[in-house]
């Protein structure tokens, strides 16, 4: 099974130097870097699971699709879940 | 009708029987207490504004003699909000310092519709520099010498902000100087009004400065923020200003919000809005003139954006 995600009942404000963002459920606030923040927007645009959030990523960034993004947007994603700032459906 | 109109020993009798409603912004503080020293403070800094005997309030402080042994060799001072006691008696030297904590007190505890940013805020030409900080960051210093410099005084300690304009309400109120700051202002402003000391208070020593007649009779103009400014008194330094970025701005402000909490995606909505509208820097001082140089060459906001 593959892990789907999408973002929790965020509000985002973003600026230059990182993306802000409001959990309505929790209260909490968290100033993110600008990458996190286009994850987390992809997200809110479509639930995905991690590797067509790096692809989907890595066309908007000009990236190579490769492992390590990979890797990085896995490691992303599970900081985002442990800051409930995204949850998982099982696809 | 305003307090300079009341004479002394009416205005005594009214605070220690039924009591007087002061409207300070947009609130109404109805105050009831025997203590001179209350009487004399509402008399020197409140006389400008304005008050009635009786009608609708949204505060009720009573400040009164405790009944306990202490009124026989060292009286203290009892004080209640809407019949709640949230302070522990203390000594009635310091009651007029006690009735300003208690009024801002009831303003943080009871003020659902601001968001309340503590910090003290000024205005200039229609741009309200906003100067949050926590205690002991020289804050109020400079609060006091920018308005000792022509800045009108919208509040020492509480800025408030309405989600629904964004606009900053005026809440001017004397200004709480602490220990060295009283000397520095008193030399630094000596046309200014001040109490007298408070010595021993929980801060140290307390004295007041009056908000000048200008500010409180503009109470009802609200002002736009322009610029987000967090002053750090530093011994000895030179002046240092460095732009903030504004998603740490936004951290920085929402961290020390009274009630950001309680309101929710209306405070992140209304916080995000004053950060837009806001030029942000970190500012750290040690001399009143340079302070003041720099603050006078301020731009109107928005330029920051341009220039970076």
């Amino acid at each position: 099974m593959t892990a789907v995600w999408r973002t929790a009942n965020l509000l985002t404000k973003s600026w230059p130097d990182g993306v802000v963002v409001y959990n309505q459920d929790s209260g909490n606030t968290h100033l993110l870097t600008p990458i996190a923040g286009q994850v987390l927007k992809l997200l809110a645009d479509a639930p995905a699971d991690a590797p067509t959030v790096a692809r989907r990523l890595a066309g908007q960034i000009d990236l190579d699709s490769d492992l390590e993004l990979d890797y990085n947007v896995a490691s992303l994603l599970n900081h985002l879940d442990s800051l409930g700032l995204i949850e998982s459906v099982i696809a | 009708m305003k307090v300079c109109q009341i004479e002394a020993g009416d205005l005594r009798r009214s605070l220690s029987k039924s009591g007087l409603r002061i409207r300070t912004g947009p609130f109404i503080c109805h105050v009831q207490t025997p203590f001179e020293n209350i009487a004399d403070g509402v008399q020197l800094f409140y006389k400008d504004f304005t008050c009635e005997s009786e009608g609708f309030a949204d505060f009720h402080l009573k400040l009164i003699r405790p009944r306990n042994l202490h009124r026989v060799w060292r009286p203290q001072v009892s004080c209640y909000l809407n019949d709640d006691s949230p302070f522990s008696p203390l000594p009635s030297d310091q009651a007029f310092a006690v009735f300003e904590s208690l009024l801002n007190w009831s303003i943080y505890t009871t003020t659902y519709n601001y968001l309340i940013i503590h910090g003290a805020t000024v205005e200039r030409n229609g741009f309200a520099a906003i100067l949050p900080a926590p205690p002991g960051s020289g804050k109020s210093t400079l609060c006091a010498a920018l308005v000792s410099r022509g800045w009108r005084l919208l509040t020492d300690e509480l800025t408030l902000v309405s989600p629904a304009s964004g606009l900053i309400s005026d809440l001017a109120r004397p200004i709480s100087l602490k220990n060295n700051s009283i000397d520095v202002l008193q030399d630094y402003a000596p046309n200014e009004v001040f109490g007298p000391k408070i010595y021993n208070t929980i801060k140290g020593t307390i004295a007041h400065m009056g908000p000048p007649s200008d500010s409180v009779s503009r109470m009802h103009e609200a002002a736009v923020p322009g610029w987000l400014i967090f002053p750090k008194y530093q011994a000895g330094a030179s002046t240092s200003v460095a732009p903030l970025p504004k998603g740490q701005a936004f951290m920085r402000l929402s961290s020390g919000l009274v009630n950001y909490p309680v309101l929710g995606a209306q405070g992140f909505e209304a916080l995000t809005q004053l950060i837009d509208r806001t030029d942000c820097y970190n500012f750290t001082y040690s001399s009143l003139d340079e302070a003041m140089a720099w603050f006078s060459e301020l731009q109107a906001p928005g330029r920051q954006a341009l220039e970076q």
